[in-house]
Order: structure tokens, then C-alpha cells, then sequence
């Protein structure tokens, strides 16, 4: 969060030097910040909770802390949800929280330079452009690059609460 | 009601002690150009939260200092004044006043009643604002050395022993060098020819000791002093320490009545005589003079008498340690892991030979054991009832209600309930506050309340208990509510977005904007605005919430929610469908298998259960939280009665599964509030079961008992 911050450019594009964590969601792929990644592991035991949507899978017991996985390939409706042992949770670390992330797929780690990075045009992605920071290209491949701390704390994720009831 | 308050003494010293430091912390790093306004209301708190407690515990001399403090604390906030050096410099020493004070009170060391006062004057001269009022109360730096002509006559009545002119021409002599010119005979005129740097303020602080101002006079000369004069000044400074205010006067005069008689003549002749006298045996005996504030172990001089004050303020208290939270926090949760796996553990063990293995299973019981005990011991460093609060209350409802001239009675509900030691210490501030306001603006003087047709006496209800995952507080009165119209206009006044359209929950929510009140009166106990925010603050910093009920006329009801986020939950464990629940034991009232036909539904919807001649609504878990059951009747599964929400209800499961201790683990720190369920476990699988919040169960129960 605040470490990325000082490296990032005006226009919200990350700057030269910034590493990205690139997964895969169906046939598309994304790239986060990796200083959000805490850690990545299997798909295990986790606790259903009643009436969430449905993409919130439930919670994990992370060494003692209760920690919420969220499907993305249910959220965006990309690839097929199916829980195996090699289904891969991304564990994510912020504004001071702890969330898990299914995916498809870990891909690699990546170095963008800012000619790499184009902003994202308006385009009827699964995801809303105000969540993401560009498009990355590397070789022929595109990579969208996510805002996850935005993505994940934004009401659309209905992982914190909206506010006091 | 007898409560022995000294059981809190130490509390309250430690928190004044820790409120002191942070208030000199935050002095010490204003900036006196640009203060900045988070600062000031934090020094402000500090101030405020100090007078609370020494009101509280009766140390009415420190309530006095800190009153004055915040007085002018809160027109600096206010932006009424301009922040100044000096100010700060003022508060210093106010700071170390209280804490000689608060010494004076823990350990029985000597306060100097003189150096108080002066202080307090000082901040009241400030808080006048007017303008060099501060700086003429401040000790000007010492100019250069001037002579005076003192003449006075000495009153018989006063000067019957000689001893006491002796004393006075002492103190005066510790201002420079005095000459006596005329006098010293009983009922005399006495003139006097002092050197001296010092103020003619000074001598008068002195002179005013013994005389009557209308009886001195004083005559400046102009003349310099002889240079040679000036170097005894080194022996003056002798007695004065960088730490305090360089008032020596104030404090020689206490000093000076030890003084052996047969000295004084020397001594007023020659500053070394000071130094001289020091090496004097206590002379208590001698001057054969008692002092009212002379303490009992009196050190011959000033530097003895500040080097005990030290001792005593670095004295610590070895029977208990002061360990932060955190650390106490991070033992609970290791403790937790431990079980956990030890439960792992005990799991895989149990799958092995008992026979060929029988020394492991020994010492896995012993383990299991071991852990149990530890875990409790670690648990009972943090749970205390919360009478501890509580019977801080009946001593603060006497004294307050006693100064509005208010009758009223105070009821205590649940003092056994306990919580966690880390919110005990949080919640007293709070409490305090709110009992305080409930005082003062909540219930109503007698008169108004026969006028209202109200007993006269007023009814303040303290009320603890546990709801599922919370500790729930309430301060609740019998008063005369909010006046919505008021904190309405009040808010506009302030500037605040509202309207009249607002809800009454939300217009109740703005006593909490900081600086808030509707009181007319800035009293002692409130008015300031301080109370309600500092509240909410406090409250919200532990994971709670405050809510407000009122109803103008009939009183105001203030619900503090505090999560149970550390406490140990005696649990039993349910199963539905897949999944496991802990229910707290605490709300089962008992479990039983329903024959088919003592199930009945109302209007065809709603289920009731026929027991021992009740009929309980029935809610069947797996409807409000959406899970294929595996038994779809209640005669199929188990019914558990609870006790929640004031009336008993059934609820279905499929099965009982256990009955545990668990460790609350919070699910909104990373997820967020979950309907129905108060926090989650962790389980001796590792896996992760929901607590189940009774209370909410029976009121989504309710809400969709029409439902299918």
C-alpha cells in the first residue's frame, strides 16, 4: 500500500522497477502489486458462511487468524469453479486485512517498465475499469493490472462493511 | 453502601501517572507557533481525564489544579487564545505539580502547598487573557542586584517569640544580603537594608507571611549594590532546582523554621551560613516551632527535602507489573495455537495402539492437562467482573449529586460479569463520563421531577451483561431525555450537516461530535464537550459501539456493545448439514428430541414446540443460514432451548456435537459482521466454526418466521 504509493506515476500508472504477481482467470490475465501478496497455498477447509454471495467461499483458519476467501472466477464469472488439490488461493495483505483469493492460476512474476503500460480504455471488461491501473504487454501477452486493495475494499466485493447499521 | 476505595487507588495512580507522562510528552513537542489542535485536545483529555479520577477518588487537590488547567487548555482549543511559550512552560509546571501531588497521595510525600497555588494563579492569570497578565505572574529572570529599605513594626502579637523575627530575617537574608539597620526590640519599629536580585514581590511573598501589607514598607534604592555582594548569589542558587520553578521564597519560609536559633544572627550576615546550616542536625527540636506543613520526617534543608521526593516518585512497586495488552494478547493466542494443536495431537494419537503406546497417551493426557491449566491461568490474567468498575460509582453518584443538589439512588445490575482486564481499564474512563453526564444533565433537579410528576428521587441503573459475542453496558436514567430541538439547533449553530428531518438515532449520534454540548453551564462535571466524543472514541478504539436510546420526559439509556474479542467461550458444538457451530453455553437452557406431534405450526407457517407445557417458537438453523440439514424434521434432529432476547425459543439442529472451550477469534477484523454469528474458532481440526449469537438467531427467528 504505502510502500507502492511513492513509485507510482500521475496517472495512477505503477512506475518502472514495479514487480507484478500475474495469475490467470479463464483465459485472461492479471497482474497485482506484489508487495500485496502475503503468500499463496492450496485450497482447503474452508467454513461456509451463511447468506453471503456466493462467491464468498467462506473462511480459512490462516495460523490463527480467520481469514475470508473470495472466488474470483465466480465474482467475474471466468473460468470454471472447481476446487481441486491444485486450486491456488492468493493470500493478500491489505488496508490491513487479510483476504484470500482463488484463482486459476499463478503465473510469474513480472518486472513492468512504463512503456509497457497503457492505460485501459473503456471497454466492457468483467472487471470495472476504475479497478484497474492499465494494461501491461509483455512478449505478445496482455496483462490487465489490477488495483487489489481498491478492487477488494470496494463495495462490490462485500468484504468489509458498508459502513454502521 | 461501604466500598473500599483504596482497592482503585492504584489504578488511579497508575493512569494519572501514565496520563501525566503523556501530557508532558505532548507538551514538550507543541510547537508554540502553530500548536497543533489534535495535540491540544489530546493534552486536554489528559487533563480532563485526570480531573475526572482525582474527583472520583476524592483527591480534591489535584481536581482543583487540573480544573484551572483545563479551563484555559480549553480556550486554547477553542482558539480563544494564542498559544505561548510561557503557557506551555505554565503547564509544565502544572504537570509536575500534580505529580508531586499525586505523590503526596501514593506515597505519603510532601506536597508544596505554596508552589500549587502559585500555579493555579498562573493559570488563571493566563486563562484572563490579560495581556503580560502571564508574564508578570512569571517569575521574572533575576536583574541585577538591587537594595530595598524594608521597615516594618514588628507587631507584638506576632513577634512574641523572638525566634520568628529571627525566621523572617533569615528568609530575607536568603535573598541577598541583609543589613540590619533599626529594630529587633519587642514592639519595635525595624528597618532593614536588603541587597538582593530578587523581585520586591518577593520580599513581600515573605514579609506577607508574618505581616500585614499595610504594615511594611518598602523603598527601592537605586544604587547598585557593591559588586562584592553579588558573588554570595551562587549560595542563593543553591536552593533552587532546574526542574522547578525557580521560586526558592516560596518554599524558605517552611524552610527557615528550623532554623536553630543561635545561628540566625551569623547566618543573616553571611550567605555561607546557609551552606553552614545544612550540616545542622534536623533542628526541629530546637526551634521548638511547629509548621502546619512541615512535614514529619523534616530533612534539615531544601536539597534533603527534594531528594526524598525523588526517592519516592522512583520507589516502585515490585508486588505487580505493569505488562501492555499487546504482550498479554500475543500469550492468549499462542496459548490458543497451543491447544489447538494439542487437540491435533491428541487426535492422531488417539488412532495409534493404546497398548504398545501407553507411555505417549500418558503423556498426551498430561499435556492435554497441563495446556488446560495453562491456558486458564493465562485467561484469568485478563478477566476481572466488572464490579470493579462499578462500585467506583456509588462514591462519584454521592459526590456529584450532592454538588447539583440532586436526589439520587444508584442500581448496580451484573457486577459479576466479567471482561477482559484491558477493556475494564478502558471502559472506567468512559463510564465515568457518561455517569457524570447523566448526572448533571440527565436527571433532573427534585423540584423539576415533582413538577414532572416524577419521584423525586432519580434512578441511575448501571447494568452489565453478556449477549453472545458482546459485553453489553448500560448507563441508563430516569431523567429528562434528550431535547431533540436543542441538540438540533446546537448542531446548526456548530455548523454541522443536519436537518429536521433526521432520525432520532441519528440527531442522538451528534452528542458524539467532538466539542459538542448542550449545557449552558461549564461546570466541574461537564459542559465542556469533551465527555461524549473522548466516549465514543475510547469505545469505538475497542471494537464497540455506543447506542442511545431516549424518550424525552422518561430518561436516556446508553448502550455500550463491547466485543468479547479475547475472552474464552464455554461453547457447545452443533452440526447442521456439513457444517459446525459453537453455541454458547451460557444461553442453553437444555436439549431434548421432540416427539413428532409436540411440533405444531401457526397460521401454517411459524412452528411452536410443545415443552413441559410451554409452547417455544421453534427456528430451525438451517433455514437462516441456508444449509441442506440432515434431518429435515425436528424429531429427526435436536431441539436446544436458549434463553435469549428476554424469552426462551428452540432451536433445530441436526445434532449436538461437543461441548468445548473455545478461543473467540474475530471475523469482522478481516471479514466483516456475519448475521446471526457473534465471532468464530478455531477448531481441534483446524478448521474454522462459527459462534452462533443467540440473541440475533432469536430476532432473524422473528423476522422471518412468515417466511418459508
Amino acid at each position: 500500500m504505502t510502500q507502492a504509493s511513492p513509485d507510482t506515476t500521475m496517472n495512477g500508472v505503477p512506475a518502472a522497477g514495479n514487480e507484478f504477481l500475474t495469475f490467470t482467470l479463464g483465459r485472461e490475465e492479471y497482474g497485482i502489486d506484489i508487495l500485496k501478496v502475503q503468500e499463496i497455498r492450496g485450497y482447503d477447509a474452508v467454513t461456509g458462511i451463511a447468506n453471503a454471495p456466493p462467491f464468498i467461499k467462506g473462511v480459512i483458519n490462516l495460523r490463527g487468524i480467520i481469514v475470508p476467501i473470495v472466488d474470483m472466477r465466480i465474482k467475474f464469472n471466468l473460468g470454471k469453479a472447481e476446487y481441486d488439490p491444485f486450486t491456488v488461493v492468493i493470500i493478500l495483505n491489505i488496508a490491513e486485512r487479510v483476504v484470500g483469493m482463488v484463482v486459476d492460476g499463478v503465473s510469474d512474476v513480472i518486472t513492468l517498465s512504463p512503456e509497457q503500460v497503457r492505460a485501459a480504455p473503456e471497454f466492457g471488461a468483467a472487471l470495472d475499469t476504475r479497478y484497474i491501473l492499465g494494461l501491461g504487454t509483455v512478449d505478445r501477452r496482455m496483462i490487465i493490472l489490477v488495483d487489489i486493495e481498491r478492487l477488494m475494499t470496494s463495495r462490490d466485493m462485500e468484504l468489509v462493511d458498508a459502513g454502521p447499521e | 453502601m461501604t466500598i473500599d476505595m483504596s482497592q482503585f487507588y492504584q489504578v488511579f495512580f497508575e493512569e494519572t501517572a501514565e496520563h501525566l507522562a503523556a501530557m508532558e510528552n505532548l507538551l514538550l513537542n507543541l510547537d508554540p507557533e502553530s500548536p497543533d489542535a489534535d495535540d491540544l485536545n489530546a493534552i486536554f483529555r489528559a487533563a480532563h481525564s485526570i480531573k475526572g479520577g482525582s474527583g472520583t477518588f476524592g483527591f480534591t487537590d489535584m481536581t482543583e489544579v487540573t480544573h484551572v488547567l483545563e479551563t484555559l487548555l480549553d480556550r486554547l482549543r477553542k482558539g480563544e487564545l494564542q498559544l505561548r511559550e510561557e503557557m506551555v512552560d505554565t503547564f509544565l509546571q502544572a504537570g509536575d505539580v500534580l505529580k508531586t501531588q499525586l505523590d503526596g497521595h501514593q506515597h505519603g510525600s510532601e506536597v508544596d502547598e505554596r508552589a500549587v497555588a502559585e500555579v493555579c494563579a498562573r493559570l488563571k492569570h493566563l486563562a484572563s487573557d490579560l495581556p503580560g497578565a502571564g508574564t508578570a505572574a512569571a517569575p521574572a529572570a533575576p536583574a541585577g542586584p538591587r537594595t530595598y529599605q524594608i521597615r516594618f513594626r514588628a507587631d507584638p502579637t506576632v513577634f512574641r517569640d523572638p525566634a520568628v523575627l529571627d525566621t523572617l530575617l533569615r528568609n530575607l537574608a536568603a535573598l541577598g544580603t541583609l543589613e540590619v539597620i533599626a529594630g529587633g526590640e519587642e514592639g519595635q519599629g525595624v528597618a532593614l537594608k536588603l541587597a538582593s536580585a530578587a523581585e520586591e514581590a518577593d520580599i513581600l511573598d515573605i514579609l506577607a507571611f508574618f505581616l500585614q501589607p499595610e504594615q511594611i514598607a518598602i523603598e527601592q534604592a537605586t544604587e547598585a549594590a557593591p559588586a562584592g555582594k553579588t558573588e554570595e548569589d551562587p549560595g542563593y542558587g543553591l536552593f533552587t532546582d532546574g526542574d522547578e520553578p525557580p521560586n526558592p521564597p516560596e518554599e524558605d519560609p517552611g524552610y527557615g523554621f528550623f532554623t536553630d536559633p543561635e545561628k540566625v544572627k551569623a547566618e543573616a550576615e553571611q550567605q555561607q551560613g546557609y551552606g553552614f546550616f545544612q550540616d545542622v542536625a534536623p533542628p526541629v527540636a530546637q526551634g521548638g516551632q511547629t509548621h502546619p506543613a512541615a512535614p514529619a520526617a523534616a530533612k534539615p534543608g531544601g536539597e534533603g527535602r527534594r531528594a526524598t521526593d525523588k526517592a519516592g516518585a522512583t520507589q516502585s512497586d515490585t508486588t505487580s507489573i505493569r505488562v501492555s495488552v499487546e504482550k498479554v494478547d500475543q500469550l492468549i493466542n499462542l496459548v490458543g495455537e497451543l491447544v489447538i494443536t494439542q487437540a491435533m495431537l491428541a487426535q492422531t494419537a488417539s488412532e495409534v495402539d493404546p497398548v504398545i503406546y501407553e507411555r505417549l497417551h500418558n503423556g498426551m493426557a498430561q499435556l492435554e492437562r497441563n495446556t488446560r491449566d495453562l491456558q486458564d491461568s493465562v485467561m484469568s490474567i485478563r478477566m476481572m467482573p466488572i464490579s470493579f468498575v462499578f462500585s467506583r460509582f456509588p462514591r462519584v453518584v454521592r459526590d456529584v449529586a450532592g454538588k447539583f443538589g440532586k436526589q439520587v439512588e444508584l442500581k448496580t445490575v451484573g457486577e459479576g460479569t466479567e471482561l477482559d482486564r484491558g477493556l475494564i481499564e478502558k471502559i472506567s474512563d468512559p463510564l465515568t463520563h457518561l455517569v457524570r453526564n447523566s448526572l448533571d444533565h440527565g436527571i433532573e433537579t427534585p423540584e423539576k421531577r415533582r413538577a414532572a410528576g416524577k419521584d423525586a428521587k432519580g434512578i441511575l441503573t448501571l447494568r452489565a451483561s453478556q449477549q453472545g459475542g458482546n459485553i453489553v453496558i448500560e448507563v441508563a436514567d430516569d431523567g429528562a431525555g434528550l431535547n431533540r430541538a436543542r441538540i438540533l439547533g446546537k448542531a446548526m449553530e456548530k455548523g454541522l450537516p443536519v436537518n429536521d428531518g433526521m432520525s432520532d438515532q441519528e440527531v442522538w449520534q451528534l452528542i458524539f461530535a467532538p466539542g459538542f454540548s448542550t449545557a449552558e453551564v461549564v461546570t466541574d462535571v461537564s459542559g465542556r464537550g469533551v465527555g461524549m466524543d473522548v466516549v465514543k472514541k475510547n469505545i469505538e478504539g475497542m471494537g464497540g459501539r455506543v447506542e442511545i436510546e431516549s424518550e424525552q420526559g422518561f430518561g436516556t439509556k446508553i448502550t455500550i456493545r463491547l466485543p468479547l474479542t479475547l475472552a474464552i467461550l464455554d461453547g457447545m458444538s452443533v452440526s447442521v448439514g456439513q457444517e459446525i457451530f459453537i453455541l454458547p453455553l451460557s444461553f442453553i437452557v437444555e436439549s431434548l428430541q421432540p416427539p413428532q406431534e409436540d411440533v405444531k405450526s401457526v397460521a401454517g407457517q411459524g412452528r411452536v414446540v410443545h415443552v413441559r407445557g410451554e409452547y417455544l417458537p421453534l427456528i430451525a438453523l438451517h433455514r437462516i443460514f441456508n444449509i441442506q440439514p440432515r434431518a429435515a424434521e425436528p424429531h429427526q434432529g435436536i431441539l436446544v432451548i436458549i434463553d435469549a432476547e428476554g424469552s426462551k425459543t428452540a432451536l433445530f439442529v441436526d445434532e449436538l456435537v461437543g461441548q468445548h472451550q473455545v478461543v473467540i477469534k474475530s471475523l469482522e477484523s478481516n471479514y466483516r459482521k456475519v448475521a446471526g454469528v457473534s465471532g468464530a474458532t478455531i477448531m481441534g481440526n483446524g478448521k474454522v466454526a462459527l459462534i452462533l449469537d443467540p440473541a440475533a438467531l432469536v430476532r432473524i427467528g422473528q423476522s422471518r418466521q412468515p417466511a418459508p
